[in-house]
């Protein structure tokens, strides 16, 4: 006898629940792309703590869907599901005090994506993909090096992820197991694929607009969508902590750190290179360029220009000054006659720490915009020269932004370097004294400078030409004079002297400081024979004016480096220079730089595409900025574009003539002066099996690319009408087949009633012809509900209906041989055989209905 | 009309090519062009490479054979590449209401040119019917898997999910090995008690004289008599309850679906028994009676258990109803939902009829919901001392095999 069951007992069946949750083969994939996502978003723009701790989470989080479920069980995952998600909440109520609403959500987003790491199930694959793919275009909008380079391996991961789970994106729910892909059969769509991908990208690509503007973003959050204000903070800076305090209810940050003082140069420790204007001059030799690393200022700017701080007029044989005539000076209008149009260049420069109390910005400044500028107080805050500004009182909070507007030339006349009837140098000056004399001393009768139309200052060029005679040494004098000598003009003599001392003389940061009572011009030239850049532009100074050409020594910084990414020049400390500035006839005061090129930095980020994308070039090391062939087209087309806006067509017109015409007289003394020389070239060249295959080539490669370069610009042009007329025609096609069918099935639907009446009609008195009736109309039928007979034989395709309905198929395969008997046999029919043909057909569409 | 439409995969991407190209026309930039125009390029490549990727197909249903519940189906379908292209896999798609979600998907492997390929679809049925196939899709798409087009073909065809059977070992039949069994395992008959001539013997004292067969007699020189089937005949009465309130709450593993299963297996058992079998259960709220010789009535028991469905008839007013029914010297196997004291009550009325009584209790507490992911858990109560043993169902649980259900009782016997 069986024992009753005293004591309740409890059951556990484990044998149905998985070993450990589902998950994808591509699982480890899906936790690469989120932390590629996670750090594109936030590095260097989210808290710097949770950043690297959401990345080094992600793969904990991933793993633990390996984690059995005797282990963790489905009720602990989702509390710690729920408690990663408070933790979310948390984070963001913590972080409102720092700002940033749309920041804090993303960084919410990213801490609430971990969620969907342990879950394994398909749609939690599908929000990982779309928070992917959500924080990719996010982190596009503040511009980081770091979110370029993990852009890249994102989308490759993405499309990796498209191409293997292709089937059950296809299949939707439920998916479908998957099989693994042979690639071998399967690499050519996709291969396809890729290829048509990369030409559309190509297209649209080049239909985005990347010119510079100032648009605010498409969402007006508070998120900083002016290029100029996102840039991302250096990465040492990023990782520094930062603590946020409520002060009259806006966020301030407090770092460990004292706040951001501007460094003014001589005081210990600190890397300014600039000198106080008051108690220090340049070219002392004690000077270098600074090598600090920190970031001082960005600029928006359309042209390349040097950032200049301050210029010095006066040399006194050791030091230059800037004299109190230079501080006085005031600019006129240019006259009409002078073969030059100016045109303004906007600049926006973004300081970030301050150096000095200067405002720098591209020679000539001529108006400046900032709050200090436009505040009541102006005047007690900021003083101006004829090329620059100068806070006098404490340093703005950083940082600190403002505008400027520099002129820039636009010659009408190109320059020249020879001419055919040189200018007469001036007199070289006398050399100093070799020994007592008894002779008077009888002063050289400078001649006049012949009046320039260019020159706007108010204070005489004769300013920028005097040199101390007694310390400036004979030889100095007579290397100018050989360095100049023969039919340069005045531009060709400048770069004569500019490209001597780059040739010459090597770049040497640590140079020997200038011995007292040495002439630094003559020790660096003869003596030192290599030096930083104040050696460089003081010795050109002083030779331009040795060589009868005003020039005098400017202060600042170098372009910089051009980032392409935010559009921007970022110049940091190491960028400090100073440079030389002559003055050219008709021309104007242009940029000599004789400081070797390859000791200038200017690199173009990020490093690869920054070349690519670089609108600037190199030859602003060669040409003056101000000349350089992206400086004026940028000044003519601006030139045009606000002309055109302004309506000024007259005077837009007389300059571009007048351009055009002296452009023709160029050529045209070019094309007389070299016929001679070309003609001989090409005879030379004319003759030979390799010149009549080179003929041949050029002219197939000339009609290839007229041919197809006006199909391909017919097609450009008219690509919107041929897709339109194509898919016009497609649906007109498929619209018109449907219909045509349609009509066709509806009135093989009315002969099948015809028939069906007419069987019944004539059942009795023709049963032959109703069986022939009803065979006819159950072979429409079924073609209408799509059974098509095919090649099959009629007992045959009988057979196969049993496949639908075995009533129908034997319906049918009496029907059949109703008709069999009917057609082909010599047996009479009778009114009962056509009346149970009619029978089983009513019955088949009974059952169909 | 194939038009593309786009997965989910590709309305992401779609979203994300709107969001992108609106970023990067009004926040102008490098990386977000870069990242607009490669969205965007995908995007359009897909849209563009997914025409007519699902033209150009022949498909053809397969006849199916039938199915059990719980069990691997097979809908052969065979497909043809009509063109001299190679084609990318595919996806064949169907509703089909006895599988779990109601849709089951398949990838059709990449074909070459002209080739044709069976492909032998297996799903798991989880419910019971009679199932009208209508359309076949096949969806196929770009690569990438951002837009699909469907074909669609429509192929009619039927589906019977018959209940699962398990193998039943021993079951109590009634005359507990009383009948005697021919070589070929035809139960020996007793001489006039049935009605089916099966034979002549020599007589036996006891046998009644009105069954001599005289000529064989004279023939043979000693009484023989006629033998007919053994109408000492085991019958088996079947009752299932239907009480859709007692129903557990897993759609295809509750309790419910476990009784049909073990209605089945018995009948199944008992076709091979040569005995008289009777159902009784409640079908749509009407009472339904299937009687016959057990291996002629079981296509018909089978058709009405393929269909059965619970509905609102307690257990004790089915049984109420069909008592005066029940033969005597019959064995009845109770299957019920519940254990309640008027089902009780009513069970020892039949015991005054002589009935051998094999209960069988199939509580929805007994059956929790599977998941994957949680173990099932529940509880067996002491057995309740009130009753007396006989009446004691036996518990049916979601762990219970069939063959153990009456092991007791058999190796009691």
């Amino acid at each position: 006898m069986k024992t009753p069951r005293s004591e309740p007992e409890y059951i556990c069946d484990t044998s149905r629940m998985r070993p450990t949750p589902p998950h994808s083969r591509l699982h480890w994939l899906f936790a690469l792309l989120l932390m590629t996502a996670v750090g594109g978003a936030l590095w260097q723009h989210g808290h710097a703590g949770l950043t690297i701790g959401l990345l080094a989470a992600v793969p904990f989080f991933a793993a633990s869907v390996y984690l059995p479920y005797r282990w963790v069980n489905s009720l602990a995952r989702a509390i710690f599901n729920c408690l990663v998600f408070c933790g979310a909440i948390g984070w963001m109520v913590w972080r409102t005090k720092a700002g940033f609403p749309d920041l804090i959500l993303v960084e919410g987003l990213c801490i609430a994506s971990l969620i969907f790491m342990d879950g394994g199930r398909p749609k939690d694959y599908f929000y990982l993909f779309f928070i992917s793919v959500f924080l990719l275009i996010y982190g596009s909008l503040v511009p980081r090096m770091m979110h370029l380079y993990l852009t890249g391996g994102a989308i490759v991961l993405l499309l990796i992820l498209a191409f293997a789970s292709r089937t059950s994106a296809l299949a939707g729910k439920p998916p479908v197991r998957e099989i693994p892909s042979r690639w071998r059969r399967l690499w050519h769509p996709a291969v396809l694929q890729l290829i048509l991908s990369a030409v559309l990208f190509w297209y649209i690509f080049a239909m985005m607009p990347l010119k510079n503007n100032d648009a605010p973003g498409l969402f007006e959050t508070s998120f900083l969508t002016t290029r100029e204000t996102a840039l991302p903070p250096e990465l040492s800076q990023w990782l520094r902590p930062k603590k946020y305090q409520l002060r009259n209810n806006a966020p301030i940050v407090v770092t460990a750190e004292k706040p951001e003082n501007p460094t003014a140069a001589g005081e210990k420790g600190t890397p300014a290179n600039l000198p106080d204007p008051v108690s220090k001059s340049i070219i002392d030799g004690s000077g270098s360029s600074s090598q600090g690393q920190d970031l001082v200022f960005h600029v928006k700017s359309d042209v390349k220009l040097y950032h200049l701080a301050r210029l010095y007029d006066q040399y006194d044989g050791a030091q230059w000054k800037a004299s109190p005539r230079l501080e006085r000076v005031r600019i006129r209008d240019y006259p009409a006659k002078a073969k030059v149009r100016s045109h303004l260049a906007e600049q926006k420069y973004t300081l970030v720490k301050m150096l000095s109390l200067r405002l720098y910005s591209g020679f000539r400044m001529s108006s400046l915009n900032s709050e200090v500028s436009n505040s009541m107080f102006a005047g007690q805050n900021l003083k101006t020269t004829f090329y620059g500004a100068e806070l006098l009182k404490s340093p703005p909070e950083l940082p600190f932004e403002y505008k400027t507007a520099v002129q820039l030339l636009i010659p009408l006349v190109p320059p020249e370097t020879h001419t055919a009837e040189a200018a007469a140098p001036p007199p070289p000056p006398e050399p100093k004294n070799q020994g007592k004399s008894k002779k008077k001393k009888v002063k050289p009768v400078r001649k006049p400078l012949p009046p320039d139309p260019a020159w706007t200052e108010n204070i005489s060029r004769q300013n920028y030409l005097t040199l101390p005679r007694r310390k400036i040494s004979k030889r100095v004098m007579e290397l100018a004079s050989r360095l100049t000598a023969g039919n340069l003009t005045a531009y060709g003599k400048a770069l004569a002297l500019r490209d001597h001392l780059r040739n010459t003389y090597p770049y040497k940061l640590e140079a020997k400081p200038v011995p007292p009572g040495k002439e630094p011009a003559d020790y660096f030239l003869f003596e030192l024979k290599e030096g930083h850049c104040e050696y460089f532009a003081c010795a050109l100074a002083v030779l331009a004016r040795a060589a009868g050409l005003p020039s005098r020594v400017a202060v600042g910084f170098s372009p910089g480096n051009y980032n392409t990414l935010s559009n921007m020049f970022e110049v940091y400390e190491y960028h400090a220079h100073a440079w030389t500035q002559i003055y050219i006839e008709q021309l104007g005061w242009l940029t000599m730089d004789a400081t070797p090129p390859s000791a200038i930095p200017s690199r173009t980020l990020p490093a690869g595409l920054g070349q690519l994308r670089d609108p600037f070039d190199d030859e602003w090391r060669i040409t003056p900025p101000e000349l350089t062939e992206k400086t004026q087209q940028f000044l003519k087309a601006d030139l045009l574009a606000n002309y055109n806006k302004k309506d000024e067509l007259s005077k837009i017109d007389s300059t571009l003539v007048e351009m055009v015409k002296a452009q023709e007289e160029i050529t045209e003394k070019v094309k007389h002066k070299y016929e001679g020389t070309v003609k001989k070239i090409r005879k030379s060249q004319q003759s030979g099996t390799l010149f009549r295959l080179k003929q041949i080539w050029d002219r197939f490669s000339n009609y290839f690319q007229s041919t197809f370069s006006s199909l391909y610009d017919f097609l450009f042009s008219t690509w919107l009408v041929f897709l339109t007329a194509l898919l016009l025609a497609f649906f007109g096609y498929r619209f018109f087949r449907l219909y045509f069918i349609r009509r066709r099935w509806i009135s093989k639907a009315v002969r099948v009633k015809e028939l069906r009446k007419t069987a019944e009609a004539c059942s009795q008195t023709d049963p032959r012809q109703a069986i022939l009736d009803i065979y006819t109309a159950l072979r429409f039928s079924l073609e209408l509900a799509g059974q098509e007979r095919g090649t099959l034989e009629l007992l045959d395709f009988a057979d196969r209906l049993a496949v639908i309905n075995r009533n129908l198929s034997e319906s049918a395969r009496v029907i059949f041989l109703l008709y069999y008997k009917a057609e082909y046999s010599a047996l009479p029919l009778t009114g009962a055989d056509a009346a149970r043909a009619i029978a089983l057909y009513d019955s088949i569409r009974y059952e169909e209905e | 009309m194939l038009i593309p439409r786009p997965t989910r995969g590709g309305l992401l991407f779609l979203c994300a090519a709107a969001a992108a190209l609106g970023t990067a026309f009004m926040n102008v930039g490098l990386v977000s062009a870069l990242i607009a125009s490669v969205i965007s390029a995908f995007v359009l490549s897909g849209f563009l490479l997914c025409w007519f990727t699902a033209a150009g197909f022949e498909l053809r249903r397969e006849i199916m054979q039938e199915g059990r519940c719980l069990e691997k189906v097979s809908l052969p379908v065979v497909v043809r590449n009509r063109t001299f292209l190679f084609r990318q896999p595919a996806v064949i798609t169907e509703k089909l209401p006895f599988c779990a979600g109601g849709r089951g998907s398949w990838e059709l492997p990449a074909l070459g040119p002209h080739q044709t390929v069976r492909l032998e679809r297996e799903v798991t049925a989880v419910r019971r019917g009679h199932f009208h196939l209508e359309k076949l899709q096949i969806v196929s798409g770009d690569p990438c898997g951002l837009f699909q087009v469907r074909k669609t073909f429509r192929i009619p065809g039927e589906m019977v999910i018959q209940p699962q059977i398990r193998p039943l070992h021993e079951l109590p039949s009634g005359h507990g090995g009383q009948l005697s069994m021919t070589g070929d395992g035809r139960p020996l008959g007793h001489a006039g008690m049935g009605s089916d001539f099966f034979g002549v013997r020599p007589y036996r004292p006891g046998d009644e004289i009105r069954f001599v067969h005289w000529r064989l007699s004279a023939a043979k020189q000693k009484l023989m008599v006629r033998e007919f089937e053994a109408s000492a005949i085991d019958r088996i009465v079947l009752i299932l309850d239907t009480d859709a309130a007692s129903v557990g709450w897993d759609p295809a593993e509750n309790n419910f679906e476990a009784l049909v299963s073990l209605a089945a297996s018995i009948s199944e058992y008992f076709t091979s028994q040569y005995c008289f079998l009777t159902l009784y259960t409640c079908f749509e709220g009407n009472l339904m009676q299937i009687n016959g010789d057990a291996a002629g009535v079981h296509v018909k028991v089978m058709e009405l258990l393929t269909e059965l469905q619970p509905c609102r008839n307690k257990i004790e007013n089915l049984v109420s109803d069909v008592l005066e029914f029940l033969p005597q010297n019959s064995v009845l196997y109770m299957l019920s939902m519940t254990a309640s004291p008027a089902l009780q009550g009513l069970l020892r009325i039949l015991e005054e009829q002589n009935i051998q009584l094999q209960w069988v209790c199939a509580a929805k507490e007994y059956f929790p919901i599977v998941s994957e992911e949680d173990p099932m858990e529940f509880v067996l109560p002491p057995e309740d001392r009130r009753f007396p043993q006989v009446f004691a169902p036996r518990l049916l649980t979601c762990q219970t095999r069939f063959e153990e259900l009456f092991a007791y009782e058999n190796a009691q016997v």
